[in-house]
């Protein structure tokens, strides 16, 4: 990718981590009363306006802002409200749990999504095709707290095979990397299909056939890498999606996650930790769009022409 | 419930060591199982000033202990709190305004330093907890009335109050009064700075690092995660049944059930009613059920234009059928109060108190009389904020149609929303922080209430004003219960509230351990209410 396009690239994502702090910022705020939420529902008025003395929401609503977006921008996203610990130095706890799942589902789901996917689409409209996709469609569309609360149900409750929660051990990695990996599986394999359809009907793979090129080189060297990248796109677009993916499961599996810290964070209305989460998402969904333009960029010399062109 | 297993070793090797290892207290202490609790959720801190919530009183009420001690298991005949000796061996007022204990000798702080005197003085002094400017502003809600905390000598110590507090007892075994260790609290301390400055140093740093006598230590916190404890063997009241307990956060109730079932977890909390009957069916977990020391009320604002009416307010409190909300929502496992009191008052019970009674023919009559001309009312409730106040809305607001009043349920996100003008009807609950009336209704409803002062929901007639006021005055104990019933009666009729029933907490339990819960969210897991039998 050239470097202007790059920076112009770079803008647009700096801009949109912006946008995300400020309505962050905005609706954490119309929400309701953090300290509400810290002190509970009989507290004294004396108990709550000490906290809100303390934890400095007594201020303008600007003021706060202003302190807020100074601080992030030296790399200071403040204190956790219900824990008074550095936010950052939270979610740094919990992320190495989060991508160790959030990557296992995800590698189990590429792996799975597009080998079915491309077996799918060489049997276009016979009976394993139609299994595959009835398979796609509904790891696609069962919610992930459901299919988990099934998983936990005949794994640990009926057969008593697999611990439900936790993620001490690697038996405890399972069930939610399974949960995770079908929703990824079915997204994939529906895309992997529709791309390679497309391109299976292409020339150049029919010429591929009268040459006689055996099927499964036709498939791999001929077919896939010119399906790529909607596929690659689709990838993207989940790797980005691994944090705001594992609320569910975290909180279903109980994984001591970014997941689980976020839908926490939420509820104790923790203002810090929300913003630094959701910053540090909207990061990861920037950068991975970033590297996927790249990619396209490596992978397809028509597309360097184009922008070169343009 | 997970035991340490010894491994398979020549019978010679066992012969020549098993003597000496017998003999060896360690030997015991790695015999012993480690438990695991599963939470919905872990404490927000570990720091007995800082936050006195339901997540939080179950942890740490295994670090620390009180002077006195209420003992939940074994209540007095008549159903009173009883107290009886924690870190204090007795006490007694000396003079109408100063309150001497005896402290209990022998007793260890988790650091190894002795607890005497001084950790009194670091627990109770005025900059902590009831001083004007008190580090913990809460602390002021019990303590108030102090005027002087002193050492005696280093087993006695002397409470001075400006005005005698006839429960002060009470005071000293609830919420606020878990006592600190003075040697890390007070190695914050600097000459010259001020107390809220190195205290505020001080709780950051224990907060996740509690140091007090209670029976487990406190070893590990993983946020979301865990909080893990270890059996603290020089505790005065025995060394403690497991050897560490784990609380693990699992947020899922049914990812809790499934846990306890599997054998992940010893204990789960926070099980639902309809979660009971099923886990009944596994031979090996038994359900144990606990009416709560709190209320589940539905508050009328007084003020409002169209409440301000006290027939209507009569009328909706005589049209709720407590007993159909009790069975349906709660498989009939709670009562409802009769009046703002609980048995645990003791000799402040007012057992004839008649409460809130059921009579739609009543409430009919009443509401015929009233000024009311079938307005919308607005019934005002955070969704889920309280097990079942959804449902419990739904079913009152039909069996007030039946008497022919109109409600709207308005659900809104927070209490200053539910409080906000225009407030009409909401749900709220009552903690009976001390079992006494100036641990609760005074102090929700009372002259100096928030609901009175603040939010101006309640204008309380003079009848219940001057019995409250009298109350607060009386020490004589005939006296203070008879001008209680007065005050009953009194706020009964002026129906700023009616009483719902107090909800229920369900605990998992794993067959083989012994184990009772009690009507607070404290977890007891001290050697007199904890021990494991065979599975």
């Amino acid at each position: 990718m050239p470097g202007r396009l790059f920076l112009t690239k770079l803008a647009r994502g700096l801009l949109t981590v912006w946008l995300i702090v400020t309505l962050t910022f905005v609706a954490l705020n119309l929400s309701g009363d953090p300290i509400e939420a810290l002190v509970g529902d009989q507290a004294p008025a004396e108990v709550i306006a000490h906290y809100r003395e303390k934890f400095g929401l007594d201020r303008p609503l600007w003021q706060q802002y202003v302190s807020y977006v100074s601080g992030i921008a030296q790399g200071d996203f403040g204190l956790s409200l219900s824990d008074q610990r550095p936010a950052i130095e939270l979610i740094a706890a919990a992320l190495p749990r989060t991508l160790r799942l959030g990557l296992t589902a995800f590698v189990l789901g590429l792996l799975l999504g597009v080998g079915l996917g491309i077996v799918a689409a060489l049997n276009r409209n016979r009976a394993i095709d139609r299994f595959v996709m009835s398979f796609a469609v509904l790891g696609f569309s069962l919610p992930n707290f459901f299919l988990g609360i099934l998983l936990i149900l005949l794994f640990s409750l009926h057969w008593r095979l697999l611990p439900s929660s936790g993620d001490q051990t690697i038996w405890h990695l399972i069930l939610p990397a399974v949960t995770l990996g079908t929703h990824f599986a079915g997204t994939f394999a529906r895309f992997t299909r529709s791309a390679m359809l497309e391109v299976l009907s292409k020339q150049y793979v029919v010429a591929a056939r009268a040459k006689g090129v055996p099927r499964p080189r036709r498939v791999l060297w001929h077919a896939l890498p010119n399906a790529a990248i909607p596929i690659i796109t689709i990838i993207g677009l989940k790797l980005g999606d691994l944090v705001a993916g594992s609320i569910i499961v975290e909180t279903v599996f109980a994984v001591p996650g970014v997941g689980r810290l976020l839908v926490n964070a939420v509820t104790s209305r923790d203002f810090a930790l929300v913003q630094a989460i959701l910053i540090m998402t909207s990061i990861t969904m920037v950068l991975a769009n970033l590297a996927v333009d790249a990619i396209y960029a490596l992978i397809d010399p028509r597309m360097r022409a184009a922008r070169s062109e343009s | 419930m997970t035991r340490s297993t010894t491994r398979k070793a020549p019978l010679g090797v066992v012969l020549g060591t098993g003597l000496a290892l017998a003999a060896c207290s360690g030997a015991i202490a790695q015999e012993r199982p480690a438990l695991t609790v599963a939470v919905n959720e872990l404490a927000r801190s570990l720091d007995p000033g800082e936050h006195t919530g339901n997540v939080d009183i179950r942890i740490y009420y295994s670090i620390f202990d009180t002077l006195i001690r209420r003992d939940f298991a074994k209540p007095k005949a008549d159903g009173g709190a009883n107290l009886v000796p924690g870190l204090a061996e007795s006490w007694s007022w000396t003079t109408p305004t100063t309150f001497d204990l005896k402290l209990r000798r022998g007793v260890t702080c988790h650091d190894g330093s002795p607890f005497d005197a001084n950790d009194v003085l670091a627990t109770f002094s005025p900059d902590r907890l009831w001083g004007p400017k008190a580090y913990y502003p809460e602390g002021r809600v019990y303590f108030g009335n102090f005027t002087q905390v002193e050492k005696l000598d280093d087993f006695t110590v002397r409470i001075t109050v400006a005005q005698h507090d006839p429960i002060i007892e009470h005071r000293l075994s609830s919420y606020m009064s878990f006592a600190i260790c003075d040697e890390p609290w007070n190695a914050f301390r600097k000459e010259g700075v001020d107390s809220k400055v190195w205290m505020d140093q001080a709780a950051k740093a224990l907060r996740w690092k509690p140091v007090g006598t209670g029976p487990y230590s406190f070893v590990d916190y993983q946020k979301n995660d865990k909080v893990t404890l270890a059996a603290f063997d020089r505790y005065f009241g025995g060394k403690p049944a497991a050897k560490t307990i784990t609380f693990r956060s699992v947020p899922e109730v049914a990812a809790r059930v499934a846990g306890l079932v599997a054998g992940d977890f010893d204990i789960a909390v926070e099980l639902p009613p309809d979660q009971w009957d099923g886990l009944k069916g596994y031979k090996d977990v038994s359900v144990k059920t606990e009416p709560l020391e709190n209320s589940h009320v539905l508050q009328f604002n007084t003020n409002d234009p169209v409440l301000s009416d006290k027939k209507l307010r009569h009328a909706m409190s005589l049209s709720i059928d407590r007993k159909a909300l009790i069975d349906a929502l709660w498989k009939g496992q709670t009562y409802t109060p009769n009046g703002h009191q609980l048995p645990s008052f003791g000799p402040m019970y007012v057992k004839d108190n008649k409460g809130y009674a059921y009579d739609p023919a009543l409430a009919k009559k009443l509401l015929a009389e009233s000024s009311y001309k079938g307005q919308e009312i607005s019934y005002r409730l955070i969704p889920n904020y309280y097990l079942y106040n959804v449902e419990a809305a739904q079913v009152i607001q039909e069996m007030w149609r039946n008497v022919g009043i109109n409600a709207r349920i308005d659900f809104v996100d927070s209490f200053k929303e539910v409080r906000k003008p225009g407030a009409q009807v909401f749900a709220w609950s009552n903690t009976y922080r001390v079992p006494d009336p100036s641990g609760a209704i005074l102090t929700l409803w009372g002259p100096d209430s928030e609901n009175q002062k603040t939010w101006k929901l309640y204008g309380a007639s003079p009848a219940f004003n001057d019995a409250a006021s009298e109350l607060t005055a009386e020490t004589d104990e005939a006296k203070r219960r008879a001008t209680f019933a007065r005050l009953l009666t009194a706020f009964e009729d002026d129906m700023p509230m009616t009483m719902l029933y107090n909800p229920v907490t369900g605990y998992g339990v794993k067959k083989g351990i012994e184990w009772t819960p009690y009507s607070q969210y404290y977890m007891d897991f001290r050697p007199s209410n904890f021990s494991l039998g065979a599975k």
